[in-house]
């Protein structure tokens, strides 16, 4: 990626409001970059910085920068996963939740 | 691994669940292990293909949304359903036909991630080959989504001018969202149009493959959804044509 589709993604997902996660709704009236960028994350749901730094051509500083942002904005959350001795920080993408009620709920009600 | 394939058309009744209910059909006849999701949470019927009702659901589609059970409860074995032995499976995970529950999944809403991380954990638990989404009409949040996480997007439409406009709309989301592979089905096509020229024509206004044409059949009608088409004419002119799309989606 050349740094000024880069300079433009940043900037793009600053200029978005913060949420609890992507709304399609939105993702459909991005730029075709940044669009590209969030339809790659929901299809992987779980990836590893490097494997978006992979997907973007970028090196592992600036992906950083921008999957900051994106973890500022909402649209992703940071989780460590720990597979035997081997940590994998992984990266999943959130969606604007509409409803979600705790499985404890259903123990009282049923 | 796992195919995803979206079943989708921008208006009601063009035949979505139908061709779904078919393409997983003739999926399992040739041994694969198949999954079907009826993510039309609003008018869900897909189920009736496969001689279910509501009494035979142990746990739906939204009993998962609404995290009561994990989405590998919600899988039915229906290939004993069939009436044929097939060589491969048919796993459907039907959403409620219960009017409460229609109700209040409309009123409520669900958490839409649910469904993305529900689809994987289908491939996996099950050991999926193909996981076909049957879906609910038109452009809504959960299209969309379906849309997104999809190998292969069938686009269902009839040669009718509110399809044909809706359509556009579709093959526009669906290029925004970058679906890998993406083709049209023409179905209920009256007999007496060109269906050459119907086809080059299609193709030429979406600038996109037509994977099959479906003729209007009288025989289709009369079976009304009572079972599934290609296994109960096996030999029809119609079942061959399923074959032939069922070889374009899902090779």
């Amino acid at each position: 990626m050349d740094d000024r589709t880069y300079q433009q993604l940043l900037s793009e997902v600053k200029g978005l409001e913060a949420a609890e996660g992507m709304d399609m709704n939105m993702v459909i009236e991005l730029s075709d970059d940044l669009r590209q960028l969030l339809t790659w994350i929901i299809r992987k749901n779980a990836f590893t910085l490097e494997e978006m730094a992979d997907q973007l051509s970028l090196d592992k500083d600036s992906t950083k920068q921008l999957l900051n942002l994106l973890i500022l904005k909402g649209f992703v959350e940071f989780e460590m996963e720990q597979q035997g001795t081997y940590h994998a920080n992984v990266i999943t993408a959130r969606f604007s939740r509409k409803f979600r009620a705790p499985k404890d709920i259903w123990k009282l009600i049923d | 691994m796992a195919k995803i394939i979206s079943v989708h058309s921008f208006r009601g009744g063009t035949g979505k669940s139908n061709t779904t209910a078919n393409l997983a059909a003739i999926g399992a006849q040739r041994g694969g292990r198949v999954g079907v999701v009826d993510t039309d949470v609003n008018s869900p019927g897909i189920h009736v293909l496969f001689g279910m009702d509501e009494t035979q659901m142990d746990h739906s589609l939204n009993d998962y949304l609404w995290g009561k059970c994990d989405i590998k409860d919600t899988a039915h074995n229906v290939t004993g359903r069939l009436g044929v032995s097939v060589p491969g499976e048919i796993f459907l995970i039907p959403s409620s036909i219960k009017t409460g529950e229609i109700a209040r999944i409309l009123r409520e809403g669900y958490d839409v991630g649910l469904l993305n991380d529900g689809f994987q954990d289908l491939i996996e638990d099950l050991n999926l080959e193909y996981l076909l989404i049957d879906t609910h009409p038109g452009i809504n949040e959960e299209t969309l989504l379906s849309i997104a996480i999809s190998d292969m997007l069938a686009l269902i439409m009839r040669p009718d001018q509110q399809d044909f406009q809706g359509t556009s709309v579709t093959v526009e989301v669906a290029r925004k969202l970058g679906v890998p592979d993406m083709y049209l089905v023409i179905n209920k096509a009256p007999e007496a149009l060109d269906f050459d020229k119907l086809k080059a024509d299609v193709e030429k206004l979406y600038n996109c493959d037509v994977a099959a044409i479906l003729p209007h059949s009288d025989d289709m009608m009369m079976l009304g959804s009572a079972g599934i088409f290609s296994l109960r004419f096996p030999d029809h002119p119609v079942t061959e044509i399923y074959k032939r799309l069922a070889t374009i989606l899902m090779e």
